[in-house]
């Protein structure tokens, strides 16, 4: 991924939100980030042919509407979005949630830590992996 | 039974026997029987699998297969109703396997056989099966209530830490971008802010500890007591110029070793935390009354006022204001459950300035040790 | 440095033998060596993970928490590999990282198409190949919660 790729956060959480964007702040991350508050309005995002088509989704799985993994397995049924790495951020530690991620194809499962200090740590490595990673460029 | 009529099947393929147990059951007295009999192996079979009886009699010698297998099978089919066998004089062997297979009673034909006797070993089967039917239930409802708790207690820790997370990070953020505009009353404020949602989390933790102790079983073992509490000892390192003494050869028990870790580790902990001298002591020991064993931990610290001797031992409770104490309250409650759940009994002595001696008892075990649920 | 505390088994994919040494001593650089498998063909792959042909014992073939994956194999290639696990439900969850020395923008496409969790372009020099393995190790096993191995059978 490029550093100036653009990212979708889907999150409903407005501290989550302050968080994230404080801490790709603070580890010196400058791709642009769009957020969307839950599956629905991400889809439309999507699907919408003016907005930039991100290489990266961080995705919270607790959110109204249509939860997480509901929007995981309607982006994974699309033969165009299926090819956008997932990166679920959660509180869950629950081992079903873990595995229907995964049974998914998303590219990592990721804690929240309890701690700002502990995110930022966790989430300079998230980000320097996928800055690694060689991601398609859904062109529109 | 409904209005004490019982409802007999007997799976026996000699007609004299029915006759005899025809009679018998006639006779009886408080309880009005009404029999049905099948001669064979496969009609038993069907028949007991219909469930329309009250209680099975079993005659050991059944023409094809034997009354033991019809006996093992319909058991692992799931009946759950008395069953009676009858065997012959100097089968022991049989009446041996039939008991160890699931059969409630057995009983020899013959001349020994008497009314009486058939009525009494029914009314007695029903009784026991009934019973012991009742404990099954009682079981699984344990062991259902038991995965709720442990459901509950994961949500509720969750759920509540949700929260704390946001306003930790709020407060540091508030005094990393804002410090230059806050004077040092405004920094203080959001310092002790902060120490709160982490004591928040430390008492979330508490709880869900607490919560464990009693519902996470553990394998009871052989514990050596004077190797365990050494352990305990090197675990927490204790600070310079602490003497800790072990003054009796402490002994083994069966227990589970997690727990009895926890046990000492509390109460050393606590006598540790409570000197306020530089060279203070504490002393671990133990003697023998009346069939248990009584520990004793004491230190030379601050010791505790007689009205609070209760109140420690509740948990959350702390006698040292909350900001100066990084205690919980959790430790000594949890000592006191785990010290209840082996039937024992915990209590302290304790003279302020001079220091407190805690006592607990523990049953002396001789091979099993018996657990209060 | 895995801090986990479970045996973490990886899988390798990979028909050069050179470039299997590489990736070898770089794993072992930094302590990820612990149980670590190489299959040298696509076919050898399926074999190991659905215990066929040598690897019919199941104590000989480990169910691996990650698969590293080249693309160009002979006998079977990556890509044919990728899409046999992606479809079987036993395997499917198990992350597969591609690493190759393609980075065709067509093989990228289809790979993720396919479902593998992230593609990384093979470096040929060691120093360069250790600290991507750094980078593997550090992502997928102190930073992200992979689901129980006792979920699978």
């Amino acid at each position: 991924m490029r550093s100036f790729d653009p990212i979708l956060l889907v999150e409903d959480d407005q501290l989550d939100v302050m968080t994230l964007k404080r801490a790709l702040k603070d580890i010196k991350a400058t791709n642009p980030l769009y957020i969307r508050s839950d599956g629905e309005s991400a889809l439309e995002f999507l699907r919408d042919p003016t907005s930039p088509k991100p290489l990266l989704i961080l995705l919270d799985l607790n959110m109204p509407r249509m939860n997480g993994l509901e929007f995981l397995k309607i982006l994974k049924a699309d033969p165009h979005w299926c090819k956008i790495p997932v990166v679920v951020l959660t509180t869950s530690q629950e081992e079903k949630d873990r595995l229907t991620s995964f049974q998914l194809s998303v590219a990592g499962y990721i804690i929240k830590p309890l701690t700002y200090d502990d995110f930022v740590e966790k989430l300079l490595i998230i980000y320097q992996y996928w800055r690694l990673s060689e991601i398609p460029n859904l062109m529109n | 039974m409904t209005a004490n009529i019982c409802k007999v099947l007997l799976i026996d393929d000699d007609e004299d026997d029915y006759i005899v147990a025809r009679d018998f059951l006639d006779e009886a007295e408080q309880i009005s029987f009404k029999l049905n009999w099948v001669d064979n192996f496969d009609d038993g079979l069907i028949e007991i699998g219909k469930n329309q009886h009250d209680v099975y009699l079993l005659d050991f010698r059944l023409g094809k297969g034997n009354g033991l297998e019809l006996l093992e099978e319909v058991i692992a089919n799931g009946c759950n109703k008395p069953i009676i066998l009858l065997t012959g004089l100097g089968d022991s062997e049989i009446d041996r396997q039939a008991m160890a297979s699931g059969a409630s009673d057995y009983l020899v034909k013959g001349k020994f056989l008497s009314a009486t006797l058939l009525e009494r070993s029914i009314v007695h089967a029903i009784e026991r099966k009934r019973s012991e039917n009742r404990q099954l239930q009682l079981v699984a409802e344990l062991a259902a209530v038991n995965q709720e708790l442990k459901d509950f207690a994961y949500i509720v820790s969750h759920d509540l830490k949700a929260p704390l997370r946001g306003i930790a990070s709020i407060s540091d953020w508030v005094i990393n971008d804002y410090g230059d505009r806050l004077d040092d009353e405004g920094k203080d404020m959001l310092r002790l802010m902060g120490g709160r949602v982490r004591r928040m989390s430390d008492l979330i933790d508490g709880v869900l500890q607490y919560s464990r102790v009693g519902r996470v079983k553990e394998e009871k073992m052989m514990v050596d007591l004077q190797i365990l509490v050494q352990d305990v000892i090197d675990a927490i390192a204790p600070p310079k110029g602490l003497k800790i003494a072990i003054d009796t050869e402490l002994p083994k028990l069966i227990a589970e070793k997690t727990r009895m870790h926890q046990l000492f580790q509390n109460l050393l902990s606590n006598a540790i935390k409570y000197i306020d001298k530089p060279d203070g002591e504490i002393h671990i020991g133990h003697s023998e009354k009346n069939g248990f064993w009584e520990f004793y931990i004491s230190d030379t610290g601050v010791g505790i006022e007689e009205r609070h001797f209760d109140k420690i031992f509740q948990i959350f409770q702390t006698l040292v204001p909350r900001d100066q104490s990084e205690s919980t309250g959790v430790g000594l409650a949890i000592v006191k459950k785990i010290v209840e759940i082996y039937r024992g009994k915990i209590w302290v002595k304790s003279e302020i300035n001079q220091g407190s001696t805690f006592y607990f008892t523990l049953p002396i075990t001789a091979d099993m040790i018996e657990v209060q649920p | 440095m895995p801090t986990k505390g479970k045996t973490i088994t990886i899988l390798v994919a990979e028909d050069d033998e050179d470039d299997r040494l590489l990736m070898q001593e770089a794993l072992e650089e930094n302590r990820l060596a612990n149980d670590l498998h190489f299959v040298v063909d696509g076919e050898e792959l399926m074999d190991y993970l659905l215990h066929r042909g040598k690897f019919s014992d199941p104590k000989s073939a480990p169910h691996p928490s990650l698969i590293l994956l080249d693309l160009n194999m002979p006998r079977k290639d990556g890509r044919e590999a990728l899409k046999e696990i992606k479809a079987d439900p036993n395997l499917r969850k198990i992350p597969v990282v591609v690493l190759t020395t393609s980075k065709a923008e067509e093989d990228i496409l289809r790979t993720y198409d396919l479902g593998v969790s992230s593609f990384i372009a093979k470096p040929v020099v060691f120093d360069s190949m250790v600290q991507i393995m750094k980078m593997i190790g550090t992502y997928w096993f102190e930073i992200v919660e992979l689901p129980d191995r006792a979920s699978r059978e």
